[in-house]
């Protein structure tokens, strides 16, 4: 049942700015595709928090409507450490943005997942060779390493 | 499938009669119906579900029962009949869900959360969903009358760290 709470007092939640109890917002919010999220962030102070909040990830999970995502690991340098991104598609654009992820662990995360197609078709356009020392991406799935790209050294 | 029928009341007195198998896609309706809390001669009261609420949940339950039969059915159903098929649920829900003003789907989803029907939820916040995700954030206020309560500051601060997003 994935809107548990319902028996549970409205007060036990955040308040929702829709005519909704937050746990039914979330599971709107769920539905959305994410490259939406930054721009429904700036809706309201209960928009920004359910957005933003981790039970919404959950939430995504439960109901199926996760989205994948190509994380991508970039160094300027050999002697360099990796920096990790994530690649995001642009909100009312068909674009993406390479979005440098602060936490994500060096090497061996288990939580990402990729698409093939956004990984062979898009990266040469958001990275210039001269950038990119080596991408590599990982499939939760099979928790297997790709070299995805073996860039040239200029 | 048992053609049993059973009588649901509105919050505001209306009376409907539905087939059994269409309430039991009714998680509650179900529970009670298995701990034979119903009685045959009375209607079942639903407290925090208007008439014209309740009227849309039924017609949603009797599309919806149709095709569950029709799945016990068609195992032996070719790729295209099932792909047929589906697109005419699909077009039927669009249907359904089109017709309906914005504050009629708020009430059809408490409904539905309250009915505890799974399926019917995740279509009306399906349809939510599509109705705000490529709005402005201007736009959303206005369709939901959300006031901004971020301070210039703050909004900034948000643009800031999804600059990537608005670039």
């Amino acid at each position: 049942m994935h809107t548990a709470t319902s028996s549970l007092p409205d007060d036990s939640s955040l308040p929702s700015d829709l005519p909704l109890p937050n746990e039914i917002s979330m599971n709107c919010f769920a539905f959305v595709p994410r490259r939406y999220y930054p721009s429904l962030s700036l809706v309201s102070k209960s928009f920004c928090e359910s957005i933003t909040s981790p039970e919404l990830d959950l939430v995504r999970s439960l109901l199926n409507t996760t989205e994948n995502v190509l994380y991508v690991a970039l160094r300027l340098y050999l002697e360099q450490t990796p920096r990790w991104y994530s690649l995001n598609p642009k909100p009312f654009k068909n674009e993406h943005a390479l979005v440098p992820i602060p936490s994500l662990p060096y090497w061996g995360s288990s939580v990402v997942t990729f698409s093939v197609d956004v990984s062979m078709k898009s990266l040469p356009l958001m990275c210039s060779p001269s950038t990119v020392g080596f991408t590599r991406v990982i499939s939760s799935q099979a928790c297997v390493w790709h070299v995805a790209a073996q860039q040239r050294e200029l | 499938m048992s053609s049993n029928m059973i009588m649901l009341k509105s919050s505001d007195g209306a009376s409907f009669e539905i087939e059994e198998a269409a309430a039991r896609k009714s998680k509650i309706i179900a529970n009670m119906i298995e701990v034979e809390c119903v009685d045959e001669d009375k209607a079942i009261p639903l407290q925090n579900v208007t008439g014209n609420i309740l009227a849309l949940v039924i017609e949603y339950c009797n599309k919806h029962i149709v095709d569950d039969d029709d799945d016990v059915a068609t195992e032996e159903a070719s790729e295209e009949e099932e792909e047929a098929k589906k697109k005419k649920v699909d077009d039927w829900e669009a249907e359904f869900m089109n017709s309906m003003s914005l504050e009629t789907m708020f009430e059809l989803l408490l409904a539905a959360n309250y009915l505890n029907i799974k399926s019917l939820i995740d279509l009306v916040c399906q349809t939510i969903a599509n109705n705000i995700k490529d709005k402005t954030p201007e736009e959303v206020r206005k369709i939901f009358s959300i006031e901004n309560d971020f301070t210039p500051e703050e909004e900034e601060e948000i643009r800031k760290e999804n600059a990537w997003a608005f670039g």
